[in-house]
């Protein structure tokens, strides 16, 4: 593919897709700088693999994946890289910044593959197997995870509504 | 919550976004790609130069390790300070220490210290970090149905900080390993790429090690982790030991598979 047919290509699926993805990378990190962050990695990831990607008509879920799996701890602290067979060992964040979204906030208090299991699920609307392919976790333990997810978020938003 | 209600509300609190920033995508998207030929042909270059060295890469020169065995006093104050977070936390799952001490199964030092302890009864397995930020404590049972096929490891550079970022131009890299397994799993060997090799020992099943790995000449941590499709960890695999030190589970398709024997603690909840 030509340099320059690979960039128009490009920079159209780019304006069309950043909206959402910026979104996604919101709630998944609960704060928009570094979300553009995430997203703006993510994308550059697409571009070194848009040949391939646009080949098979999947960008969407390519720069998808890529952006869940860019864990929290990842996007805080880029030089950190964690292997697969995650399921026992994601990390909750700290307390977030008082001022986001009641629901925003609430997200980043869950561990992470609760967070990423339950806006995958219930937001983007990926069926269960499209979400344990995209964590690469096991069916079953994305459906514990939104569940608890769910009662989890329950609670937290409770406890703000009563504070 | 129900799903509905939760997809309401986050495609609420989402829709407003601020404007982005400046556009730099297709510049970074150049940058990468650049970066990519040039790292892969570095590493390539690297490691036909190197050949199986691997002995002198052992030892890291100028990057020396931040990594020095604890001493008591440290671990006192480690277990104090998470003592301290676990006793201001309000959540009723800090009743997995059952108000005895628990017991120090193992520790590390640095500059994010941490211990691996075992609550009473034996079940509850915490952590104890010091860093980034504050102190937390983080509780795994070992009677978990969902434990991951494969124990974590974290890869960092080997190198302190410069100032508030990290030193992408390190040399080497640092592998950090928490968990805890099945008693019948004596040593956790870690094995790279290009042959260097690190035996930690496990504690009754518990193991926490951490160990710098050098990088082949002429490619630094950013590089060689930017190359990896998906940035994902440059390739470190596990092999499990018996005590007589003779393996018996790996990642290398000849011996039985690592979930042969599964790592105890699927569950954890932070204090």
């Amino acid at each position: 593919m030509r340099r320059s047919q690979r960039d128009a290509e490009f920079e159209a699926y780019v304006a069309a897709a950043r909206p959402r993805l910026r979104r996604l990378a919101y709630s998944l990190c609960g704060d928009w700088h570094a979300a553009d962050d995430v997203v703006q990695s993510a994308l550059a990831k697409l571009y070194v693999a848009w040949p391939r990607v646009a080949r098979a008509a999947n960008p969407d879920a390519y720069v998808r994946r890529t952006l869940v799996r860019t864990t929290i701890d990842e996007s805080r602290r880029p030089w950190r890289r964690e292997t697969s067979g995650l399921d026992g060992h994601d990390r909750a964040l700290d307390a977030p910044d008082p001022g986001r979204p009641d629901l925003v906030a609430a997200l980043q208090r869950l561990p992470e593959m609760q967070r990423k299991t339950v806006v995958l699920r219930h937001w983007l609307g990926l069926s269960v197997a499209e979400t344990a392919h995209d964590l690469g976790i096991a069916e079953g333990t994305v459906k514990s995870h939104t569940s608890r997810a769910l009662a989890a978020l329950q609670s937290l938003l409770e406890e703000v509504h009563d504070a | 919550m129900t799903p509905e209600t939760f997809a309401t509300l986050l495609d609420e609190e989402t829709r407003n976004a601020p404007a982005p920033g400046p556009d730099h995508v297709l510049a970074a998207g150049h940058r990468r790609l650049r970066r990519r030929r040039l790292t892969v042909a570095g590493i390539v270059l690297a490691a036909v130069v190197l050949g199986g060295s691997a002995a002198a890469l052992a030892v890291p020169g100028p990057d020396r390790p931040h990594v020095v065995p604890a001493p008591a006093d440290e671990i006192d104050e480690l277990l104090e300070t998470c003592r301290a977070a676990e006793q201001t936390a309000n959540d009723p799952g800090a009743a997995v220490f059952g108000g005895a001490d628990p017991v120090v199964t193992n520790h590390l030092s640095g500059p994010e210290p941490l211990a691996t302890l075992e609550a009473p009864g034996g079940r509850y397995w915490p952590e104890c970090r010091v860093g980034p930020g504050p102190a937390f404590v983080l509780a795994y049972d070992a009677e978990t149905d969902e434990s991951a096929p494969r124990p974590s490891t974290l890869t960092s550079p080997g190198c302190p900080p410069v100032g508030n970022d990290a030193d992408l131009d390190c040399r080497t890299i640092l592998l950090t390993l928490v968990t805890r397994l099945p008693e019948a799993v004596a040593t956790v060997r870690f094995t790279t790429t290009d042959g260097q090799q690190y035996d930690a020992p496990t504690v009754r099943g518990y193991v926490e090690a951490r160990h710098v790995f050098k990088i082949p000449d002429g490619v630094t941590y950013g590089e060689l982790t930017a190359a990896r499709p998906g940035d994902h960890a440059p390739s470190v695999t596990l092999t499990y030991l018996d005590a007589s030190g003779t393996a018996i589970a790996g990642e290398d398709g000849a011996l039985p598979p690592l979930s042969t024997y599964r790592v105890l603690g699927g569950w954890q909840h932070r204090f």
